[in-house]
């Protein structure tokens, strides 16, 4: 059992990381779905702490900015008669870490080992969440600066950096780690993780996940469709259990009363159609490799 | 944040990047044209429909400069471009860099470009001392200058004369003493059209003095910020500062204005923008 496999967490607090990290473990835990557990992991108290909060109908609390847990999953999965078995190791740290990764232009050594062959990455974006930070537009400079930088424009938040431009930088900095840890040929797979897909308008929620991005971070778009040749990437829209347990009246008791491990879905186009499938699972199986875009599940 | 010349040679080394010089007085709106050009590509038409953002190594200095962070520091502003060890100072003369790349799935390579970031007080000095070139001599690469020129000076009778005048004395520092190539691409950009009824009549005499001197300008108006959008858009003339510089030089045959040998590459007018 040597097939190792790492997936890195990238994103700002509040995006939905570890939330995603305990669904995934409760996913792979149940075994219904293609990714599962092949041995129980050997130190599980981080990932129990989350999946408690979870069985019980609440959402993980942020993680604190001293966590840096690395798990460490024994995994099996069969993907068109092939079976692998492997370690799936993925790191957790807060999205505040990665603030400091994007503030000081630089990151730690422990951070660099994370990247190498067998690395994917998945970035996340909650559409919901009260901390992201939308691109300047025309509008909000007319309507914080009067007309222009001409008319006076100095004394802006300096924190206040939009969501878009962290992604970007962060997707950057990520391309030169790999192209100095495992070459500049190397494509790694990136899947877009658009949370709380559930939270969007209705009509948006049966559109494909990118064009929510085109819409809402319409620089981090371009780049993924500029980049193409340096990231192979995907974006995927994920619910972990299909509603809202602090804000869907009757939710939560609905979601308790029968098995949360079958709540939640994931919408992708792996296979170049719209689906929706209930193996949240999924786009850590892509990102890994362990499945490609031409072998994709049709449900 | 931005790039000093050591890391603007380490790019260079490894990819082409178009040099571009964005030269003009103290105010005439250099910064805002950055910002601008940023803004443009943030938004969700982005800077041009067949033009996709590809990236930047000075993502954060853009992002600075657009919110009015980074200012020059006034009278301790270095003499010189910097190199990395300096870069953390508030404001210094530098580097900014931006690529792009072709919305057609069959144009696969990237265009980088880097927009000096320079105070208008070293084109102010350069009028008046011809030895000030040294610290602009590393413009004698570049693959293209936008010359820009403050549309509400030029128009005012109190101030246009003088800036015609020192604008042409700039011109030939340029031609004489930085030696700037006379066979890249040369934008003339009308800076805060959306201030000025009018293309400014003084422009032309700039104008003919650049062509006399070998140049092949092409005219933009440009309106980096508007005050009044439904007239002049956010932006209008910035796609076609990048364009004019991605095309080939401009050649005086291919003259719009009625036989002048001045390219205008696009009016606007108080019918907007088409």
């Amino acid at each position: 059992m040597n097939d190792e496999r790492r997936v890195i967490f990238v994103g700002p607090s509040d995006a939905g990381k570890s939330n995603y990290l305990f669904r995934l473990g409760l996913a792979m835990h149940s075994g219904n779905c293609i990714l599962r557990q092949h041995e129980p992991p050997s130190d599980a108290e981080y990932i129990q702490s989350g999946l408690g909060a979870l069985l019980q109908g609440q959402f993980a609390p942020r993680t604190s900015q001293e966590v840096h847990e690395h798990i460490d999953l024994p995994f099996k999965c069969e993907v068109n008669g092939q079976q692998t078995t492997g370690r799936l190791l993925l790191p957790d740290c807060p999205g505040e870490k990665w603030l400091g990764i994007y503030q000081d232009r630089e990151w730690s050594e422990e951070w660099e080992t994370l990247i190498s062959a067998s690395a994917g990455v998945l970035l996340f974006i909650r559409p919901n969440s009260d901390l992201i930070v939308r691109p300047l537009d025309w509008i909000t400079y007319h309507n914080l600066y009067g007309a222009s930088p001409r008319s006076g424009a100095s004394g802006m938040d300096k924190g206040a950096i939009p969501t878009q431009i962290l992604l970007v930088e962060w997707l950057q900095f990520l391309r030169r780690a790999f192209d100095a840890r495992v070459g500049t040929q190397f494509v790694p797979h990136v899947g877009l993780m658009v949370s709380a897909w559930d939270r969007l308008p209705h009509e948006q929620q049966n559109s494909p996940p990118e064009e929510y991005l085109a819409t809402n971070f319409p620089l981090l778009h371009q780049f993924i469709r500029a980049n193409s040749d340096a990231f192979q990437f995907h974006v995927f829209g994920v619910s972990i259990f299909g509603g809202d347990l602090d804000t869907e009246p009757g939710f939560r008791e609905a979601l308790l009363s029968g098995n949360p491990c079958d709540a939640g879905y994931v919408f992708h186009t792996l296979d170049g159609e719209l689906r929706k499938s209930p193996d949240v699972t999924l786009p850590v199986l892509w990102v890994t490799r362990l499945l490609n875009n031409s072998n994709g599940p049709t449900q | 944040m931005e790039l000093g010349l050591e890391e603007a040679a380490e790019l260079m080394r490894n990819r082409y990047c178009r040099l571009v010089g964005v030269m003009g007085s103290a105010a005439v709106g250099k910064t805002s044209l950055l910002s601008s050009l940023y803004l443009l590509a943030s938004q969700p038409e982005g800077i041009d429909r067949d033009l996709l953002f590809a990236g930047s190594n000075t993502l954060q200095g853009f992002e600075e400069r657009c919110r009015g962070v980074r200012e020059w520091s006034g009278g301790t502003l270095p003499s010189q471009l910097v190199d990395r060890t300096q870069l953390r100072h508030p404001r210094v003369p530098s580097l900014m860099h931006i690529a792009f790349r072709g919305a057609a799935s069959s144009q696969s390579d990237q265009m980088h470009f880097l927009f000096t970031d320079l105070p208008g007080e070293w084109f102010d000095s350069l009028v008046d001392r011809a030895d000030v070139a040294t610290r602009l001599q590393f413009l004698q690469r570049a693959d293209g200058v936008v010359l820009m020129l403050d549309g509400p000076r030029f128009a005012a009778s109190g101030t246009r004369h003088l800036e015609v005048q020192r604008t042409e004395r700039l011109l030939e520092r340029l031609l004489h003493a930085v030696k700037v190539g006379l066979h890249i691409p040369f934008v003339v950009a009308i800076s805060k059209r959306d201030l000025i009824e009018g293309i400014p009549t003084a422009i032309e005499q700039v104008i003919a003095k650049a062509r006399s001197l070998g140049f092949s300008p092409v005219v933009v108006e440009l309106t980096s910020f508007s005050t009044r959008p439904a007239v002049f858009p956010n932006g209008a003339g910035v796609r076609e500062i990048l364009r004019t510089i991605l095309s080939p030089p401009a050649q005086p045959a291919l003259s719009l204005d009625g036989g002048k040998g001045t390219r205008w590459y696009q009016k606007y007018g108080a019918i907007g923008r088409p």
